[in-house]
């Protein structure tokens, strides 16, 4: 099969069993291993052990509503570091769904200006590994 | 006429300043011949949007710039009329048939190239970009 460009428009983030609105950018949470110096002193070249999977952090841009229940929903996750489900779902023709939990670690409100519209960045750190399926259908109750 | 341009002029002549200075002489686009001085041309500069991931083909996009052109054979005419729109720097609310959530009246560069009048009358201009952000269409909103 030829590999094809898509565009993220349509991209779908999850949050719990609804999807977030307003979002105007998402940041993947990166796969990082740790990398364990194991150099012997015969070595010629430094190739590093692979060590467990680093955590790691997904964030999102979004226009903030807070009137808005599903954006009110991280505010609430945030005070009471309740681990969420999220999904992410590319637009894809085939479309391919992360699936992992995460706890909302910050929220961060753009400046507000007169002409600008209420925005924010909320940040999320992985707790669990990333499974990965074709297919939107969503596992979340 | 689209339904933003129709309710950019009539919110211009729900100003009963303006109104009063100008009639109904608000013209979109293009000037009527003969129109007698004082007139006001609006025409549009262009639009912009921050658009989401989630955003519906068709959404109203997020600011509309529009180009404003006080015109008169009256140069303190021209003035006080230019003062009327000033004064709609930072208005909210109905806009036509519509609403708006901000409109910003910035006066234009000295090389601003006006396009309301191409006549040789020796007519005196004000011209401003006017920016609207956030328009929403009013459900009994139609194009005349």
């Amino acid at each position: 099969m030829t590999a094809v460009k898509q565009i993220a428009h349509g991209t779908i983030l999850n949050v719990g069993s609804t999807a977030q609105q307003l979002v105007i950018g998402i940041t993947p949470p990166p796969r990082i291993r740790q990398e364990i110096d194991g150099t012997a002193l015969a070595d010629t070249l430094e190739v590093p052990l692979l060590g467990i999977e680093q955590k790691s952090e997904i964030v999102v841009n979004q226009f903030w509503d807070p009137g808005d229940l599903n954006h009110h929903a991280l505010d609430e996750a945030f005070d009471a570091k309740t681990q969420l489900t999220l999904q992410i779902v590319t637009p894809h023709a085939v479309p391919v769904t992360d699936e992992f939990t995460a706890k909302v670690t910050k929220l961060e409100p753009e400046e507000l200006t007169v002409g600008g519209a209420f925005k924010r960045k909320v940040t999320l750190v992985r707790t669990g590994a990333i499974t990965r399926t074709e297919g939107s259908s969503s596992s979340i109750a | 006429m689209s339904q933003f341009a129709s309710d950019f002029r009539s919110f211009l002549l729900d100003q009963t300043a303006i109104a009063a200075a100008v009639g109904t002489h608000i013209h979109v686009g293009s000037v009527p011949q003969p129109t007698a001085p004082p007139y006001i041309w609006i025409g549009r500069a262009g639009v912009s949007s921050e658009r989401t991931l989630d955003q519906a083909q068709g959404t109203a996009p997020d600011e509309e710039r529009w180009d404003l052109e006080v015109w008169s054979d009256d140069v303190g005419e021209v003035q006080d009329i230019a003062e009327l729109i000033r004064a709609l720097d930072c208005a909210k609310g109905a806009f036509g048939d519509g609403t708006i959530q901000l409109l910003i009246v910035e006066d234009h560069a000295d090389d601003y190239v006006p396009k309301g009048n191409f006549g040789d009358e020796g007519y005196d201009l004000a011209a401003f970009q006017i920016q609207i952000l956030m328009y929403s269409a009013g459900t009994s909103s139609s194009s005349p």
